[in-house]
């Protein structure tokens, strides 16, 4: 029924529920699985610079954590995945909007079921800041499978 | 993997695709199906103590309400039919069809909610379905939204 689906990961432990759902769906329908891990832009403190370098230590020091955060997210969705069965190939992106950037992903890969966790932050940053589950189903023509990992016991 | 999926309709042709969708994921994943629609109880809008407005039997109503519910059930389950896929049907009364859903989904033992993303006010206003949005909200099995 899929083809290719793609799972949304930031490395939390909702997000690795929710390769683990992607990786069984992906293995008894012999679909393709692509783990997608976003890594922020910080366009407050680091917007890029037109000649891609980097300016500052902070900076580099910045982009080089979340180079490192996000190739841990997508090894360990690689681990959940073979853990499944199921062979995963990796996309990492950097964006300040991370919806935007997997609905993107879904669309160049030709993706036909997206995967996310409910939710990715924890506390008062879940209630204030922008659901980006939300967003990507708002914008989505394709369906997406929403995990609720993080509320359940 | 998901073993028993329920599907919500309220009759729209929104909920009617994602009807065929959760039928074709069940039988993708050999699991079995549900599908549920939540109708409207009974609930007197106010009080007349005039006398002059009309009084809708409470009875008439309920049976009325079950047989439009059945009506989309029965129409839903042909749909499934299609995709060669067996299901239960249940129709179930809720003030909100959100909770309805979820209460039906624990009742029945299902593990995967499919919903479409809008449903009878269609995809104009809103970003997402009011009644979508909520089970997003509560649910704690995984809920596949579809376009």
């Amino acid at each position: 029924m899929y083809k290719h689906i793609l799972v949304a990961t930031d490395g939390s432990p909702a997000c690795a529920q929710a390769v683990g759902e992607a990786a069984a769906i992906a293995r008894v329908q012999g679909a393709r699985l692509t783990a997608l891990n976003v890594r922020p832009l910080d366009l407050v403190h680091y917007p890029p610079w037109e000649d891609g370098t980097e300016k500052s230590p902070e900076e580099k020091a910045y982009r080089e954590r979340t180079r490192e955060d996000s190739d841990r997210a997508l090894a360990e969705a690689v681990k959940a995945a073979a853990a499944q069965g199921c062979a995963c190939e990796t996309l990492s992106s950097e964006s300040d909007l991370p919806w935007q950037a997997i609905a993107d992903a879904a669309a160049s890969r030709g993706c036909d079921l997206i995967v996310m966790a409910h939710h990715m932050r924890k506390g008062l940053q879940r209630l204030l800041g922008e659901s980006q589950t939300q967003q990507v189903i708002a914008r989505s023509a394709i369906p997406v499978l929403v995990i609720a990992a993080a509320r359940m016991a | 993997m998901f073993k028993h999926i329920l599907a919500a309709t309220d009759g729209s042709d929104l909920s009617s695709a994602a009807v065929a969708t959760a039928a074709r994921l069940a039988r993708s994943l050999g699991a079995k199906l549900t599908l549920v629609n939540a109708r409207e109880p009974f609930v007197p809008a106010y009080t007349d103590w005039s006398g002059f407005a009309p009084m809708i039997d409470p009875d008439v109503f309920d049976k009325a309400a079950l047989a439009a519910s059945e009506k989309t059930l029965v129409a839903a389950k042909a749909l499934a039919a299609v995709e060669k896929v067996d299901c239960d049907i249940a129709s179930i009364t809720a003030l909100a069809p959100w909770r309805g859903i979820l209460e039906c989904a624990k009742e029945y033992g299902c593990d995967a909610i499919v919903m479409a993303s809008h449903g009878r006010h269609g995809i104009g206003a809103l970003v997402l379905g009011s009644e979508t949005q909520k089970v997003l909200t509560h649910s704690t099995l995984p809920v596949l939204v579809t376009r």
